[in-house]
Parts: structure tokens; C-alpha cells; sequence
């Protein structure tokens, strides 16, 4: 590890702003993986730099690599990709760093502590586990793998080993989703009553193929060889925040998946309509299609008293603008009249109301993810969670929860491709179950 | 914090608004008053409300009572010391039910700038809103408010002299079981203050006697002159046997307490 004099600014500047640097439990307690990066041993870490190697240099990766520049307490040392056009464009993007072309033969490299890996999925398990077993700290993109006996697996060797391994769940470290977690958790906004989510696109989640027979390899999210399709491409971050939000597991899941509109020859879903229920009766009701956008992408957390719309980092009362007893009180002031105001109670009545307004979960601008990129969006938490992964290469704290957050949330992505391919409604499966479920 | 206020010019009332502040909504009109006055008046409304969910919240990491209930600091504030006091002058008068702690008051120890909560936890969800509006009511007395009607929560209502076409402000009390109303009140430079349980809020009362949440189909209306007694006395009563209910309101002539149970 090399010595540096530069401090981590923008995870210090994150945690800071979350309160967590002035004693911060009860956030903590909504998102515990904070504390894995959190300044308890400064003197560990300090003055030294993670040696990060990237593996899969394609979009993803190079847009890793553009947020490893402002990470001070870690450098790149080493590239790997089978497909000599992203390695190229990668390695001018890093000079210095050594090259590979086969992942094996990197994992040998003694020089790197932690590895990067922003491969299609279904190389996903199998990269993992050899970079663990070679002893490396690893960040991974998610979902954790194509299938539930890889997320077992995966599981199960983290669990016995010590080695920090991260999820790219990069809403688990977005100050706005924190905060509005924070704020459900609290009761705030009542008892939580349902989750709507969602994600729309009008494209074809295609990218340019130079050649035939490069296919399968470049739009690999379309075949099922690589990828899960929707469910685990976009749906895991948004089921995983919904468990998130009421610290439970759904025990039901149910669904219907079609290619409605782009029939290319692809073999995943563009069209999915997926329910998780859990077994209080609440329900994630999950919806994502890809040849319309006009709804775009929300996080929808529905409370008796209000909605939190984590995508966009704001909430809305039931009884907002007005509840009737104000509003027919100052109707009375305007027609100078007198009656009776039904205002008082043990608490607020429900009305029904045409229109909510918007209002902020945290103070300050909040940059809002349209969901129209392939790639990525601005500060979405995706430096803030790099940069802990990073820390974490130095310190060798693993993050709590992380992996779990990101098996239930892989396994029910999984399970929900399952219900919609069978037709039937599918209880959780025994034999995937871990300790960390609640259900 | 975030708030919204609008003048009609034509009444002279001012109306203005909280959406989320201590937990709930909070609303304020005042008639018969100049737009400039008023927004004064609001503005410093709006500041102390802040103060007060900054000193009091059990959720703000940067709150006193947060720190203190986490074991962060035994540091004591003399604007916290003081709301102890009074909350102690409290415990005394309702015979130990309204108790802070929830649990055992006595366990409490402090002195100027520290505290000892011997393992207890603050809440001052019982008195907060009433704390707020005993500052409202004397900063409005002071201002010369003659006409008023704010509304905290719909739980802590504070009446301004009366209605400017009525002889008063005419409330009623919703039944949170079913439609309609539990009782109407006549409200006229006092307040009320109601406590009780509601279909998806219940048990959120602890008897600190014995730990348990009172979870009946309850209402409690106070109307008094004093918004903290009267928020500290719909707890109370909420709590009480009905012979302690008439103990303890021999102190209190003056206030006018009902129980509903529905």
C-alpha cells in the first residue's frame, strides 16, 4: 500500500453530512453498513493508498475508473478485459496501470488488494470466489449472481472468509435514500402500508456490434447465457430498498413477464409486472418496461400518513395543504361566516386529496436519477459506495449487511423471474433462506 | 424547516403553516392583524418551533435529548435543565403518571449542566406541543393578538379570544372509531388538548406504573387556560383510574377534563 497525505474528502464530507461523524447511532441503525467506514480508526488508514485492480473494462468499469480519481486513498494498478477495445480505452484512461487479459492471471498479481468487478452478471459468482480465495478485497457490480446456487455459494464463502467483499447497492449509500429510510423507520409517516416501484424506458438496451459474432458478448444483458434480464439489471436496487425500508423479507412472489415490443431476438423479458408480498400482507408491487418512459423510475414507500418518494429524495403528506378544519375555517374568514370547525382530535383524519406537494427529505439541491442512462447517474451514491469499498481495502472492516442486502435483494430478482417463466406463485425457498431474512 | 404562509387582505387574517415539525402538522390563523405584524410574528414562530424539535427530538442526531439518550453526553443545557423542572413540577402534580421517562422519573438526577438519567430515556412527546404553545400564547399577548385560532397536530389547539363572526371558536372533536363527532367545544382564550388512541395509533400512552400501553378506545378532552397543563393532563387522564382522575383534578378547578370511551 503506498503512502498519500490526502484525505478521503468526499466520504468524510458524505458521512459528515449524515451526522455520522458527530455520533450518529440511530442513523447507523438504519443503514448499519456505514460503520465499516466510519472514522473509528483513522490511524489505520491514514497516509495509505488501496492498490484497486478494475476487471471488465466496458461502460460500467470505465465509469469506475472516472470515480477512482477523486477517491485519494486509492490508486488503479491494473486492468483486465478479454475484449481488446475496452481494455484499450480503459488503459488510456490509466496509463500506468498494468494490463491483463485473462482475470486469473491478475488475481496472482501480489501488488493489488482489492478488485473491481464490472463484468456481465453471469460471471459475476465465479469472479468473486476466485478473488476472495486469492485473497482479495472485492467490489462487485451487482446483482451478486445469474443464479440462486451461485448467491448461496457466494454467500456462503464470504461468510468464511475475512475478506471485505462490497455490492454496487449504490442506494444504500445516497444520502437521500438514508434519510428517507431514517424518516420511515422513525414513524414519521406512519405505518408503512405498501411499496410501489418502478422503471421505464423507451429503448432497446442494445449497443453498437462491430461484428456478428460479438453478439452475445457485448448485448449480453439480453441473453439469458449472461443475464436475468430487468429483474436484476434494474428491479435489485429497488426490491432491496424496499426491505430496506421495513427491515423484512416478502414470503410470496408472484408475476407476469412478456417481450411485448422489442422482438430482436433477445431472450430476456422487456415487459415485467412482479408482486412480492410479505407475510403481513404488505406488497411491493413492481413494474418495469423498456419501450416507454413516461413514467420514469420511482422508489415509492407508501405510509398511512404519507408517501416517500426515495428517487427523488422527497415526501407527501396525506393531509397535506390543508386538513378540512383549517381549510373550512378559513373559507368561514372569507364569506364571514361562523361554524363549527372539525379540527381537533387524537390525530389527523384521512382526506382524500387531488393534489400532494413535494417536500424535500434533505436540505440542500438532491440530485434526482431520471433512470435513463445504461451507465450511470451523478451522485447517485455510486463514488460514495466505491470510495467506502476503498477504505475498507485499508482498514480491512467489512461492511455490515452489504452482502446480505444484496442477496435477498439478487435471490428475490431471481425468484421473481422464476414465478413469472412458471406461471405460479412461488413461496421462498427453504433451502435459500439465510439468518439475516426476516420474514 | 420548511413552511408556507399567505395574508388575505381583504379579512386581515394571516394563515400560515408547517407541514412536519415534533411529528405532525401545524397550523396558525390570526384575524384582525396587519400583514407585517403578523408575518413577524410567524417568522418567530417558525424559528422557536426549530429550537424547540432541535432541544427535544429523539430522532435528530443533533439534538440534546438524542445525545443524551445515547449514552453521548451528560452535559445539561440550561434551556433543557429548565424543561426538566418543569416536567419534574409535572410528575409531582399528576402523582407520577405523566412521566417523561416513561418508566421511573426518579431515576432522573441533574444539576446545573449535568444530568444522570440512570439509564432512562427522554420523551417529551407528552408536553412538547404544549410547551410550544404556552410560547405561542405569550408571544402573542405580547404582540397584542386578539383573534387567533393554532392548531398543532389537531391534538393541541390554542383559541385567541373568538372567531371574528362568532362568539367563539366552535370545535369539534372527531371520533377517530367511526364517523362523526365525539363533542363540540366552545373555545375562547384557552385551549384544548386531546389525547386518545385511533385504529392505526394505538398503545402509544405507557402507564409508567406498570410498563404498559394503554391501548382502550379512549378520548380525553381538556380545555384550560394553560396549553402545557392542559397537554400534560390529557396524557394524564389517559392513564388515571377514575380515582385518581378526581384526585389529582381538585388541583386544577379551573379546567374542565372529559373522557370518552367509544
Amino acid at each position: 500500500m503506498k503512502e498519500t497525505q490526502e484525505p478521503d474528502l468526499g466520504l468524510r464530507r458524505f458521512l459528515k453530512g449524515l451526522g455520522l461523524l458527530t455520533g450518529g447511532a440511530a442513523l447507523l441503525s438504519t443503514a448499519p453498513w456505514l460503520s465499516s467506514c466510519t472514522p473509528g480508526e483513522p490511524a489505520s488508514t491514514k497516509g495509505r493508498k488501496a492498490r484497486i485492480a478494475l476487471i471488465g473494462c466496458g461502460s460500467r468499469g470505465q465509469y469506475h475508473l472516472v470515480m477512482m480519481r477523486s477517491i485519494a486513498h486509492a490508486e488503479v494498478v491494473a486492468l483486465c478485459d478479454d475484449y481488446k477495445v475496452n481494455l484499450d480505452a480503459a488503459h488510456a484512461m490509466v496509463p500506468s496501470a498494468r494490463t491483463y487479459t485473462d482475470y486469473r492471471k491478475l488475481l496472482e498479481d501480489k501488488e493489488i488488494d482489492g478488485v473491481i468487478i464490472a463484468t456481465p452478471l453471469g460471471l459475476h459468482a465465479r469472479m468473486t470466489l476466485d478473488a476472495m480465495a486469492a485473497g482479495k478485497h472485492v467490489f462487485c457490480e451487482k446483482a451478486m449472481a445469474l443464479t440462486l446456487d451461485e448467491c448461496k455459494s457466494v454467500y456462503e464463502a464470504y461468510r468464511s472468509s475475512d475478506r471485505v467483499l462490497y455490492y454496487c447497492m449504490q442506494r444504500m449509500f445516497d444520502e437521500k435514500y438514508i434519510k428517507g429510510i431514517q424518516m420511515i423507520r422513525e414513524g414519521s409517516l406512519g405505518e408503512v402500508v405498501g411499496m410501489r416501484c418502478h422503471w421505464f424506458r423507451n429503448a432497446d438496451w442494445r449497443r453498437e456490434v462491430p461484428s456478428p459474432e460479438l453478439e452475445r458478448r457485448i448485448n449480453w444483458r439480453l441473453y439469458k447465457e449472461y443475464s436475468a434480464g430487468l429483474m436484476t439489471e434494474l428491479a435489485c436496487h429497488q426490491i432491496e430498498v424496499c426491505n430496506w425500508a421495513i427491515d423484512k423479507m416478502p414470503s410470496q412472489i408472484c408475476g407476469m413477464g412478456d417481450i411485448v415490443y422489442w422482438k430482436d431476438g433477445r431472450e430476456v423479458y422487456d415487459s415485467v409486472n412482479v408482486t412480492y408480498r410479505y407475510s403481513d400482507g404488505r406488497k411491493i408491487c413492481y413494474e418495469s418496461l423498456i419501450s416507454n418512459k413516461y413514467n420514469g423510475m420511482e422508489d415509492q414507500i407508501l405510509c398511512k400518513d404519507g408517501t416517500v418518494d426515495l428517487t427523488k429524495g422527497v415526501f407527501y403528506l396525506e393531509n397535506d395543504n390543508l386538513n378540512s378544519g383549517m381549510k373550512q375555517l378559513l373559507q368561514q374568514i372569507k364569506t364571514r361566516t361562523f361554524a363549527s370547525i372539525p379540527a381537533a382530535g387524537p390525530s389527523w383524519r384521512p382526506e382524500l386529496q387531488s393534489r400532494f406537494t413535494p417536500h424535500p427529505v434533505i436540505s440542500g439541491k438532491v440530485s434526482v436519477n431520471a433512470g435513463q442512462s445504461m451507465v450511470a447517474a451523478d451522485n447517485d451514491g455510486s463514488d460514495i459506495i466505491l470510495s467506502a469499498f476503498c477504505d475498507a481495502c485499508l482498514s480491512g472492516r467489512r461492511a455490515e449487511n452489504v452482502v446480505e442486502e444484496a442477496y435477498c435483494a439478487t435471490t428475490l430478482c431471481l425468484l421473481g423471474n422464476m414465478a413469472m417463466e412458471e406461471g405460479r406463485t412461488i413461496e421462498f425457498p427453504e433451502q435459500y433462506k439465510i439468518p439475516y431474512m426476516k420474514f | 424547516m420548511e413552511n408556507s404562509f399567505s395574508y388575505i387582505a381583504g379579512s386581515r387574517a394571516f394563515h400560515g403553516s408547517i407541514p412536519l415539525v415534533m411529528g405532525t402538522r401545524f397550523d396558525m390563523l390570526v384575524c384582525d392583524i396587519e400583514r407585517r405584524p403578523a408575518q413577524d410574528i410567524w417568522e418567530n414562530i417558525c424559528s422557536n418551533l426549530a429550537g424547540m424539535d432541535g432541544l427535544l427530538s429523539r430522532f435528530s442526531p443533533e439534538s440534546e435529548v438524542y445525545k443524551i439518550n445515547e449514552g453521548l453526553v451528560s452535559t445539561l443545557s440550561p434551556d433543557l435543565q429548565t424543561v426538566l423542572e418543569i416536567c419534574s413540577g409535572w410528575w409531582l402534580r399528576t402523582g407520577g403518571l405523566f412521566d417523561i421517562t416513561k418508566h421511573d422519573f426518579r431515576k432522573l438526577r441533574w444539576s446545573a449542566g449535568a444530568i444522570d438519567t440512570g439509564g432512562e430515556k427522554l420523551d417529551f412527546g407528552g408536553m412538547g406541543k404544549g410547551l410550544a404553545l404556552k410560547y405561542i400564547q405569550d408571544l402573542m399577548e405580547s404582540r397584542g393578538v386578539t383573534s387567533a385560532f393554532v392548531d398543532f397536530g389537531s391534538s393541541s389547539i390554542l383559541a385567541m379570544g373568538s372567531h371574528p363572526f362568532g362568539p367563539c371558536w366552535k370545535t369539534s372533536v372527531a371520533n377517530p372509531y367511526e364517523e362523526g363527532q365525539v363533542c363540540e367545544v366552545c373555545l375562547k382564550d384557552n385551549c384544548l388538548s386531546v389525547s386518545g388512541n385511533r385504529p392505526s395509533y394505538s398503545g402509544h400512552i405507557i402507564n409508567p406504573g406498570d410498563g404498559t400501553p394503554v391501548n382502550s378506545r379512549r378520548i380525553v378532552t381538556v380545555v384550560g387556560r394553560d396549553p402545557l397543563e392542559a397537554e400534560v393532563l390529557s396524557t394524564a387522564m389517559m392513564i388515571a383510574t377514575p380515582q385518581e382522575r378526581e384526585s389529582i383534578m381538585e388541583n386544577f378547578p379551573e379546567t374542565e377534563v372529559k373522557t370518552y370511551d367509544l
